[in-house]
């Protein structure tokens, strides 16, 4: 069984989930994703970035230069989309045991918890 | 020049500015490519107000520049190999530069000062005292520098003294009466005396002492004196004690400092070191490069590490807790039992570096060819997105 992600592992992964993204871009995402929660610094976010790339979970999609500065994008490969497959199941299952586990025990709760309205964050993890 | 045009000069200079602070913050990052991606993103990150790096951004870049100069981005053990080797060349760089600091500290006094330090101690006696060694050390075999890089030292390599007592080595006196007034005298000559203390054998069947004499430290400037008075050896008259003295330097303050920058820029160096033998092993075209390199790097730390540890609480030990420069130099383990083991780790590591010297990178794994890009120039300024 794989480990489970690191947060902004699975965030960086997500970000470039729909497109190619350069690293500002995908700082942008993360943080527009998460509501403003997850906010990753450039010295992170390239360290997360060359880990995935070494573990070909990531790869360089092309460059740019602009105003003389290089900005490369990055995309998700192949088995990037399958470890975030796999780990957004993992989630899904833990939050749904997790809600289980909850109305188990406060069951005048049990219908409320069950809506993802009631927990936008863990409807999104989910 | 109109109101915006001097509002935006003053931003394009606050702009230059802070991108040179940035680029300089990156230096810390392995020259290439990833600098300029990296202020990129900072700079897109910026806020217009800001004029420097945020000291949380700084602390990350870094953290994380250190760390990319190891090279292979998904492995642990690379930075658990740099840590040991850092610890090793911090040892070997702290040894270099407390011996060359030890050079600046005053030597021992001679003539009149230092007949004034025996005279105090042992007045209206004649005096008789020597070094045990010319230079900052002593070595009892007294070896030629041919037998030293052959050997190593003896194991009672330590700081050289000098050593003084009186001609007659008894004194017809009772000794607490004689330290006491020792211990005064040499007070009022500017001394602060340390402690004083029993000595004599210790009985097994009770753990008491049985005291057979006593002893004094003390301190003044970078001295330190030790002056002892026994009962028990053998030759020595009824009424009378023997007595003997000697006087060690300490390090001046700037000693520990020059040590302790050893082992930072030790340590950054070989931090260093290991990140450029990583990235061009870890590039190798051969594979037993690779496993070479692995291997050498791992013998020589099996013999150089636990002499850095040892170095390291040594050091801690000799400027910071007993203070004591009797038990020699923080490295002495190095020179004397551990000898051999220092010079093969040392030749090993020099042997894995030349190796990965040598290391030629597998072309198709340079690092901006590992994936296929495609480049477009585009002409525009920087926008938020």
């Amino acid at each position: 069984m794989a480990k489970p992600m690191r947060e902004p592992t699975f965030w960086i992964l997500t970000a470039l989930a729909a497109e190619p993204r350069h690293g500002y871009g995908v700082l942008q995402e993360v943080s527009r994703l998460t509501g403003g929660q997850v906010k990753l610094l450039a010295g992170t976010l390239y360290a997360a970035l060359d880990r995935l790339t070494a573990e070909g979970l990531v790869e360089a999609d092309h460059d740019e230069v602009v105003d003389g500065r290089s900005r490369r994008y990055y995309r998700l490969t192949s088995d990037g989309a399958t470890a975030l497959e796999a780990e957004a199941e993992r989630l899904r299952l833990s939050a749904r045991t997790a809600r289980q586990q909850l109305a188990a025990g406060r069951p005048e709760l049990g219908p409320a918890l069950g809506r993802t309205a009631a927990f936008p964050k863990l409807g999104r993890l989910a | 020049m109109s109101n915006n045009d001097s509002e935006e000069a003053t931003n394009s200079t606050a702009a230059r500015k802070l991108e040179r602070r940035y680029r300089r913050v990156l230096r810390v990052y392995p020259a290439g490519r990833r600098r300029e991606e990296l202020l990129d993103t900072l700079l897109e990150m910026a806020p217009p107000s800001r004029a420097w790096p945020t000291t949380r951004e700084t602390a990350d870049l870094v953290r994380r520049g250190l760390r990319a100069r190891l090279g292979r981005p998904a492995s642990r053990a690379v930075v658990v190999v740099a840590v040991m080797v850092a610890l090793v060349t911090g040892y070997l760089a702290a040894a270099f530069a407390v011996r060359g600091a030890w050079e600046a500290v005053p030597d021992y006094p001679s003539g009149g000062k230092l007949a004034e330090i025996t005279g105090t101690v042992f007045p209206g006696l004649q005096v008789d005292g020597s070094r045990d060694a010319g230079g900052l050390f002593h070595d009892l075999d007294e070896p030629s520098t041919l037998d030293v890089v052959r050997h190593g030292h003896e194991e009672d390599f330590g700081y050289a003294e000098y050593n003084f007592a009186p001609a007659a080595m008894y004194i017809a006196d009772d000794y607490h009466t004689w330290m006491t007034e020792t211990a005064r005298r040499l007070t009022e000559a500017g001394w602060t005396v340390q402690d004083v203390s029993p000595t004599g054998a210790t009985v097994i069947a009770t753990g008491k002492l049985d005291e057979s004499g006593t002893t004094l430290t003390a301190d003044r400037g970078n001295l330190h004196l030790y002056v002892g008075a026994e009962t028990d050896v053998v030759g020595t008259p009824v009424g009378s004690f023997y007595a003997d003295a000697n006087l060690t330097r300490m390090p001046a303050w700037y000693v520990p400092a020059a040590g302790a920058l050893g082992w930072l820029a030790g340590g950054l160096i070989g931090w260093l070191l290991t990140g450029w033998a990583s990235r061009r092993t870890e590039r190798a075209a051969s594979s037993r490069v690779r496993a070479l390199t692995t291997a050498l790097t791992g013998v020589a730390l099996f013999f150089l590490l636990p002499l850095a540890i040892l170095g390291l609480l040594g050091f801690v030990d000799e400027f910071w807790i007993t203070r004591s420069p009797g038990a020699g130099p923080f490295w002495s383990l190095g020179v004397t039992w551990f000898y051999g083991c220092q010079q093969l780790g040392t030749l090993l590591g020099l042997v894995a570096l030349v190796l990965a010297a040598f290391a030629r990178p597998h072309h198709s794994l340079l690092p901006d060819e590992t994936t296929k890009t495609t480049s477009k120039i585009k002409n525009q300024s920087p926008a938020r997105e």
